[in-house]
Formats: structure tokens, sequence, C-alpha cells
């Protein structure tokens, strides 16, 4: 019965530092959150209002201790929303340990700064909860759940970031311009000076133009994207927060390749409706695999390209002398066979080139299965190498960036 | 009351003002000025777009027909200084707020206006050459047969024409936000009609038309005529012209400044906005 009493005690006492939590008097919700842990030593709410207290890296000591607690699923995504701190998921999270709503004042919980007695006292400490047999074999499961949630908290930011950068596409003229208009008249251009060719010079084109609108989209409106955040002050947020700057990124590049996709639609319009070419595609499934992993490699190649918007502003300066030099070296609209030998190297390693090879040789009815099969391996080697160099130099600049205090810099 | 002032005192006044303006508009305009920046945005890119379009072009006709892409390229490079850098030189008063001062100054008007203008005449003269000095080198230009001094007088024609279009652009900066845009979009469609790219000819009569309207075409024309081994005297009917239409295209610019200018003194919106 005494067992009982405690725990009523712990619950009474969580639910007192829950509520001064809410109030913002945070003194009086640390207060109370210890007094429960006394009483229960594995008072999860208890748990989750200091973790909701501290700073983010004592926050993660916090909730891996909860989850060592108590590794059932539920428990992992309460835990991961309060490591998050999102308001929504801190109220569905709340909802499910059966409490009405998280505190009102997120902010409060995002600002609270290190205190010496977030650590978490001896006295307090649930004795062998670590050693036991049963816990013994939770940092496995908990690392595997913690992989998980991490992947579909990832996902859910690329797929708000890539929301945003849509919604922001959709009314900013120099992105229309870079990602329809540009491509279009390069594609009029094209249509003109190689109806001479003959043959399926339409259709190499049309891809040729689109996919020079989908470079010039990444070069232009991702990396600017990084600057347009250094404007409006919402660069410092975003590299401050859990989720890592490049899975941002990665959801904004997405967008921005992915809607400048069209634009190979539009000419295709274009020179059907202008030159009255029939236009077709003659091997639609190869294409459409190409274009899949097209856009993929695409998207990784703005992983290189965005740190070195995060190091130097100035670089939007430079960036207009990049554009033509990847229509050249990737042969968008003529092969790389035209030009000098020393630059083939170069061509070799740029996926853009191996996306041009694929998916004019799917458009023109020319591709083989090994061909394309080596075009699509280069293509996710590339794009895998380019994640993770742009991995290393997102952390390479970005802590170049806190040391040298010029992140907002411009 | 002021005091009456002498015709020569007013015109060095005016001067004083073209130049101080001149030189003003192309320090604001680079503000951004440094050695890599400026090669990257006046050298390199203007390389690319000569090898793009020419290798392009070679791919299409064959390579005899290296020297046409590479010239028409070169010579459309003076669009870079006469729409982007004039446009930005005019509408830049708009965006740093510095356009209600303009406007409330009791400066001669012309004098400023012409005066946004002139540094990019020159830096558009300096975009051909370097265009050109990339073709002889990289491509095989041959000018051996040029006339120096109609080249330099056609590329100087040129610069000024592009110009001409820049101020009647810059003056629609002055109620657009969508500067930039404009810019973009008339810098390309000039790939297209000034024939740099296409042999005009080949192209659709209302094209065609649109091509004898705009600057550039004439001062192409010309300069593949001299470095073909043509002289002055054949090129001078296309190089009037070419200054014609910068003129009517300035003036036009400069009457559409103007009358933004009282409209937004008349309905107190002086940035006209």
């Amino acid at each position: 019965m005494a067992g009982d009493e405690a725990l009523s005690r712990a619950d009474a006492s969580a639910r007192s530092a829950r509520k001064a939590l809410a109030r913002g008097d945070r003194p009086s919700a640390r207060r109370a959150a210890f007094l429960a842990l006394k009483s229960d030593p594995t008072c999860e709410l208890a748990w989750l209002v200091l973790a909701a207290l501290a700073d983010p890296p004592a926050r993660r000591n916090y909730l891996e201790h909860i989850l060592a607690i108590n590794s059932n699923r539920e428990t992992a995504i309460k835990a991961r929303k309060v490591e998050t701190g999102e308001r929504r998921m801190l109220d569905r999270a709340y909802s499910v340990s059966r409490r009405k709503r998280w505190p009102d004042d997120v902010s409060a919980i995002e600002d609270t700064k290190p205190h010496k007695t977030e650590r978490i006292p001896a006295s307090i400490r649930p004795e062998g909860t670590r050693k036991d047999a049963e816990s013994a074999a939770a940092p496995s499961t908990t690392s595997f759940v913690r992989a998980k949630q991490n992947m579909v908290q990832n996902l859910r930011v690329v797929a708000t970031a890539c929301e945003m950068a849509l919604k922001h596409a959709a009314t900013d003229s120099f992105i229309i311009f870079a990602v329809f208009v540009q491509p279009l008249i390069i594609a009029l251009l094209g249509l003109y000076m190689l109806r001479e060719r003959g043959g399926d010079y339409a259709i190499f084109v049309v891809v040729g133009s689109g996919l020079t609108g989908l470079w010039s989209s990444l070069l232009f409106v991702s990396g600017g994207a990084l600057n347009q955040e250094r404007w409006s002050g919402t660069l410092e947020s975003l590299v401050g927060m859990p989720t890592s700057l490049e899975v941002v990124v990665f959801g904004k590049n997405l967008a921005y390749v992915t809607q400048s996709l069209g634009s190979m639609v539009l000419a295709y319009a274009l020179a059907s409706l202008l030159f009255g070419t029939p236009l077709r595609v003659a091997q639609p499934l190869l294409f459409l695999a190409s274009i899949v992993l097209t856009t993929i490699s695409f998207v990784c190649l703005g992983l290189l390209l965005a740190p070195m918007f995060v190091a130097n502003p100035d670089i939007r300066n430079f960036v207009n002398a990049l554009e033509y030099p990847m229509y050249i070296l990737a042969g968008f609209l003529f092969p790389i066979a035209l030009l000098p030998g020393w630059t083939t190297p170069l061509s070799y390693v740029l996926a853009p080139y191996w996306a041009a090879e694929a998916l004019h040789a799917a458009s023109t009815g020319t591709a083989s299965l090994n061909n394309i099969a080596l075009d699509w391996g280069m293509l996710l080697v590339l794009g895998a190498a380019y994640v993770l160099i742009g991995r290393w130099l997102f952390r390479v600049f970005l802590r170049k960036a806190r040391q040298d205090a010029t992140l907002d810099f411009f | 009351m002021e005091p009456a002032r002498s015709p020569i005192h007013r015109l060095t006044a005016n001067f004083r003002l073209f130049y101080e303006g001149a030189y003003l508009s192309y320090v604001a305009l680079f503000t951004w000025f440094a050695p890599w920046t400026y090669l990257a945005s006046k050298i390199i890119m203007p390389l690319g777009q000569i090898l793009f379009f020419t290798y392009l072009g070679t791919y299409a006709t064959g390579p005899a027909s290296t020297d046409f892409y590479v010239i028409g390229n070169a010579v459309q490079l003076a669009a870079i200084s006469g729409v982007y850098g004039v446009t930005m030189s005019i509408g830049g008063d708009r965006w740093s707020g510095t356009l209600p001062y303009l406007f409330g100054a009791p400066a001669n008007r012309l004098t400023i206006f012409v005066g946004r203008a002139a540094i990019h005449v020159v830096d558009g003269m300096i975009g051909v050459a370097f265009g050109l000095a990339w073709g002889a080198l990289l491509l095989g230009l041959d000018l051996s047969r040029t006339d120096p001094l109609a080249l330099t007088l056609t590329i100087v024609v040129t610069a000024f024409s592009t110009s001409g279009l820049g101020l009647m652009l810059g003056s629609l900066s002055l109620i657009t936000v969508n500067v930039m845009f404009v810019n973009n979009l008339i810098y390309f469609m000039l790939l297209i009609f000034s024939g740099s790219n296409l042999d005009l000819t080949k192209l659709p009569a209302i094209m065609q038309a649109v091509s004898q309207g705009i600057p550039l075409t004439r001062g192409i024309a010309s300069a593949r005529l001299i470095i073909a081994g043509g002289s002055l005297t054949e090129v001078t009917p296309l190089l009037i012209q070419e200054v014609g239409i910068g003129l009517i295209y300035a003036l036009v610019g400069y009457a559409m400044f103007r009358w933004f200018e009282i409209q937004a003194k008349r309905r107190g919106t002086l940035e006209v906005v």
C-alpha cells in the first residue's frame, strides 16, 4: 500500500510540475519534478518535464534515460517529440499519456537555459535500471527506434521544406524565369539551330533544354534559397534547430528540381506547336526511370553546392559563371565529343552528364540496357558521393561560420 | 533669388553632373566589386556563353560556321552592360531609396539620365573586346582581314545602342518590381532576335520584323562584315541605323522617366511604386 501511496504522490507532483511548466514557472516545475522522482524514480511525466526544461544536449540525456526506463513505442514517440520541441507534437505526445494538454508556452521549453540542477540527482537515479537484464537490451532497441524516428522526422522535414519551397517558387518571378522561361528560350534557340540536322533533333532539344532548366534552377534557386534565408534572418534558426541543415536543403532542392522538370514538358509542347514536329519518347519506361534517377542525383548535387552558399554569401555573384560550363561539359545539347579531350574526365564526374546520356538515349531510342545501366549506376554512385562530400562540407563550413560568427553576414 | 548663370557655367555644371552621375552609378552598382566577382560576371560567364553557343552552332551546321557564332555572341555581350548595368544603375535609385531626392533635385534630368549609361557604354565595349579576344584565342577567330577602326566604331555604336535599350528598361524598372525578370527576358530574347545565333533570313517574317526593331541586329551584322574583310563604307548605313535605334530607345526611356517623375509628384508616390 505504501508503494501505491508513493506512486500517487509522484503522479500528483508530476502533474504540478507540468502545470508549473505551463505557467512558465520553471523553478517550481523543476522542484515538483524532482519531488515526483523521489517518490517514483520511474515517473515518466516527471522525466519528460525535466527533459522539456533542459537545453538540447541535456534534454537528450533525459530522454535516453526515459527510454531506458521504458522503451516501448509510445514512450519513444513521446520522447522524440519532446526532443524536437514541436508544439503539435507535444500536444499529441501528451495526449498519449492520458494528460489533457502539454504546456501552452512551448517557447518556454525552447529557451530554457542550462541549469546545474538539471543533472540527474544521484538520490533519485533509479538503481540498477541500466544494469538489469531487461534494460540491457534497451539500447539496441532504442537506437533502432531512434534511427527509425530520425528517418521519419527527416522525411517530414523534407516534405515541409519541399512544400514551402514550392509555395515560394510559385510567386517568385526570378524562379519562374530560371525554371520555365529560360529553358523555353534555349529550347526555341536549339530547335531553330538544330533543325537542319533532322532526325530526332526535336526530342533531343526538348530533353537537353529541360536539363539546362534543371541545372539553372539548382544553381540559382537552390543556392539562392539559403541566401534568401540569410536575408530573411531565418538562416540562424535553421542552422540551430535539431534537424540538420542538409535535410532542409534536400527538401528545397527536391522542390526546385522537380518543379523544373515542368520545363521539359513546356519545351515539348512548344516544339509540337511551333514546329509541328511529331515528338515521341522512344523508350518510355527507361526514360521514366532515368528521370527519377536524374532528379535524385541533381538534388544530391545541390547538397554539394549549398555549403558554398553557407560559407560565402558572395558566391551568388560567382554562380553566373557556372551556368554555361555545365551545359557544355554535361553535353545537354551537343555531344561532348566536340570538346577537347582533356575535358572528358571532368564530364565523367558530373552526374548531369550521365543524366543527359541516359535521357537522350532513352528518348531517341538508342539506349541499350547495358549502356543505360551504366548511366544509372553512375548517377547513383555520384549522387551518393555528392551526399557524403556535401555532408562533410556542411559540417566544416557551419563550424567555421559559427567560430567566425559570420553566418548572417552578407 | 538665384543669380543668372552664363551658358558656359551651366554647361560646366552639367558636365560635372554627368561625370559624377556616371562615375557614382558605376561605383554604386559594383559595391560588390571584387576581382573574382568581376571575373565571373564579365569574363568567365561571357566565355561560357560564347563556347556554348559556338559548340551548339558548329554541331548544327559544321565547323565552317564557327566565326558566325563567335562574333554574334561576342558582340551580343554588349547587352550585359547595356541591359543589366544601365537598368540597375537607374533602378538602383529606387531600391536604395534615393529616387525621391533625385526627383527633388534641381539638376538637369537629361544629364543625370544619360550619365547613368555612360560608363556602361565603355564597360560594354570592354566586354565585347574580351569576347572577341576569347574567340581569337580559343576558337580560331581570324581577325587578320579586320579593319580595326571600323570594328572599334562598330563596337562603340553597338554598346551605345544597347545602352539606349537599357535606359528604356531602366525607366520601366521604376514601375515594376520584377526588374530582373524583365532584364533576363530581354537578354535572352536578344540571343534569338539579334541574329547572334540564328540566320535571320531563315526566321518567320514576324520574327524578322522584330529583329529589325531592336538594337544589336545591325551591330552584329556589321561586325561580321568587317571581320570578314568588309570596309567601313560598307557598314556605314548599318551603323547609322544602329545609332538611330539606340537614340530612339534612349529618348523613349527619357520620356518615360520624366512622365514617371511627373506622375510620382502628382500622386505623391515619389518612388513610383
